[in-house]
């Protein structure tokens, strides 16, 4: 599914971000990226989604490989992809079905298919009742599950999750969690960058932990391992 | 079909927002693409009354050849003759001194006593009235008339075009300078309002793209708003123009001038689709400059 070559990402001011990075991330697999500040984990979500590029190396995503794709092929291959942020990153003038549906709008999806899809989506993540309401009406919770939703919307086969629940208590964090969890249970490959301890040490997924820009650890049914 | 349309839909509700989200910049860059066509305009105005005023005077002009006294009879026919020949000339009419005194009693209408004394002695001169085929054949004609012997004096007018062309050439270099200026000036202040726009966006154009918008997607709405803003401009430019022309030849009396002036309609239909392609291409070339420049894609 995802498949680090030797990659490394070395800035303009000479920073490492990563040096020399190998890995593979089977279909359907769960994993958290862990590490402290700095380690290189967002350099690693934007190489996935092709926002940088790496300095040396490649990187293969469902047998493509990205390193090589054109600029122009760069939306398309994003489509695949849904991605979930700390900050949600909803749009504020839009409802919370039309948040859902201008994903995909935007990946020219017929409106007869966004009318029956986003219903689906809105039962998925328990906002039934809430299509009507804009962000900001909103619990963080809720806001994320319509962040959740919308990553889905287009049946990606990767889900990139960026400290999802750094903004929410802890239960809202667990119900989260838990549908993260349902949505893998399903097929779907989830990477996460957490620093949520206690959600690593309980969920016993695979746990990648990176410093700086070098893999330390990479176990099955991993815990945390930091004391933060 | 239906998802192209509301695709474009999308686009212009869009672009529509961005304007109502910058008020000054749009009344800005509107202001400045309706001055430099408003330019452009009084422009076209001056150059399409002096082109009709030119034909009329042309169509009109006719070389006026005053005979020396002493000229006789014969001679004179023999001169009407030779005049006949000359290439372009298609009428003379020949005004002896009687006629013009005629003439003149009946040009002074109610003060034509001042010319009372004038029967005794004559003091006006027998004369042909020349006409020409073409209003450019003119000073060719009145150079050949002017070899001839026993001409006096010979008015043939031709100034007055070349006068009229010449002064239109320099309004047009002025103008065009001017409107160049301005248009430069729109050009720039549209792709600054459609900078700000960009930039008030960046936060919704950085979740398009994770949500995979290709660049044309997230493009479009900010071409739309510059074109937008271009036409807004020229049909703004286009009513101001239409509404004072309008005034203007309702207002001034037509009696003071050689020549009608253009009608406001014909004005309208002349300046219509040019301004409103122009402010187009302005508002468009704004527009791509600044999505260019800006948005970082």
């Amino acid at each position: 599914m995802i498949e680090f070559k030797n990659i490394s990402k070395v800035y303009g001011n000479n920073h490492i971000a990563l040096s020399n990075i190998n890995l593979n991330i089977k279909k359907g697999e769960f994993v958290f990226l862990v590490g402290p500040s700095g380690a290189g984990k967002t350099t690693f979500i934007k190489l996935l989604l092709k926002e940088i590029e790496p300095t040396n190396g490649e990187i293969i995503v469902n047998g493509t490989n990205i390193t090589q794709l054109k600029r122009k092929k760069i939306p398309y291959y994003r489509r695949n992809i849904g991605v979930v942020f700390q900050d949600f990153r909803l749009l504020s003038d839009k409802t919370v079905y039309e948040n859902i549906a201008f994903a995909m709008e935007i990946a020219d999806v017929s409106s007869k298919d966004i009318k029956r899809r986003v219903p689906q989506l809105l039962a998925l993540v328990g906002l039934i009742n809430k299509e009507k309401l804009y962000p900001h009406q909103l619990s963080g919770g809720e806001q994320q599950r319509v962040a959740i939703a919308r990553a889905l919307a287009n049946n990606p086969s990767l889900i990139i999750c960026d400290e999802p629940t750094g903004n929410l208590d802890p239960d809202n964090s667990w119900a989260i969690m838990e549908l993260l969890n349902e949505i893998n249970k399903s097929g779907t490959t989830i990477v996460m960058v957490t620093h949520a301890k206690d959600i690593v040490d309980r969920m016993k997924k695979r746990v990648i932990a990176l410093e700086k820009g070098v893999i330390i650890r990479d176990e099955q049914r991993g815990v945390y391992g930091y004391e933060d | 079909m239906d998802m192209k349309i509301k695709r474009i839909k999308y686009y212009f509700i869009e672009s529509i927002k961005n304007l109502a989200r910058n008020r000054v910049m749009v009344v800005a860059s509107i202001g400045t693409v309706a001055a430099s066509l408003f330019i452009l305009g009084i422009f076209l105005i001056l150059a399409l009354n002096v082109n009709n005023a030119a034909e009329s005077i042309g169509k009109t002009l006719e070389i006026k050849v005053y005979l020396k006294d002493e000229v006789t009879t014969l001679k004179r026919m023999e001169l009407e003759r030779d005049i006949k020949n000359i290439k372009g000339v298609t009428e003379v009419v020949y005004i002896s001194k009687e006629q013009a005194l005629e003439d003149l009693k009946k040009k002074l209408g109610e003060n034509k006593a001042i010319a009372e004394g004038f029967e005794m002695d004559n003091p006006l001169p027998q004369s042909f009235v020349i006409k020409v085929e073409k209003p450019e054949l003119i000073s060719k004609a009145s150079y050949e008339i002017s070899k001839l012997d026993g001409i006096e004096k010979i008015y043939d007018g031709k100034g007055i075009v070349e006068k009229l062309i010449k002064f239109t050439n320099i309004v047009r270099v002025a103008s065009y300078f001017l409107m160049g200026i301005l248009a430069i000036i729109s050009t720039f202040l549209i792709s600054n309002t459609i900078k700000l726009a960009v930039y008030a966006r960046r936060r919704e154009i950085s979740i398009m793209k994770y949500l995979g918008a290709t660049d044309w997607f997230i493009k479009w709405p900010f071409v739309i708003e510059g074109i937008l803003l271009g036409l807004l401009g020229s049909v703004l430019s286009i009513l101001v123009l239409f509404f004072s022309y309008q005034y203007l030849t309702n207002n001034v009396s037509l009696n003071l001038l050689l020549f009608n002036f253009v009608s406001a309609q014909s004005l309208l239909s002349f300046i219509l689709q040019k301004f409103i392609l122009m402010g187009a291409l302005i508002g468009g070339f704004g527009s791509y400059l600044a999505v260019k420049r800006y948005l970082v894609l």
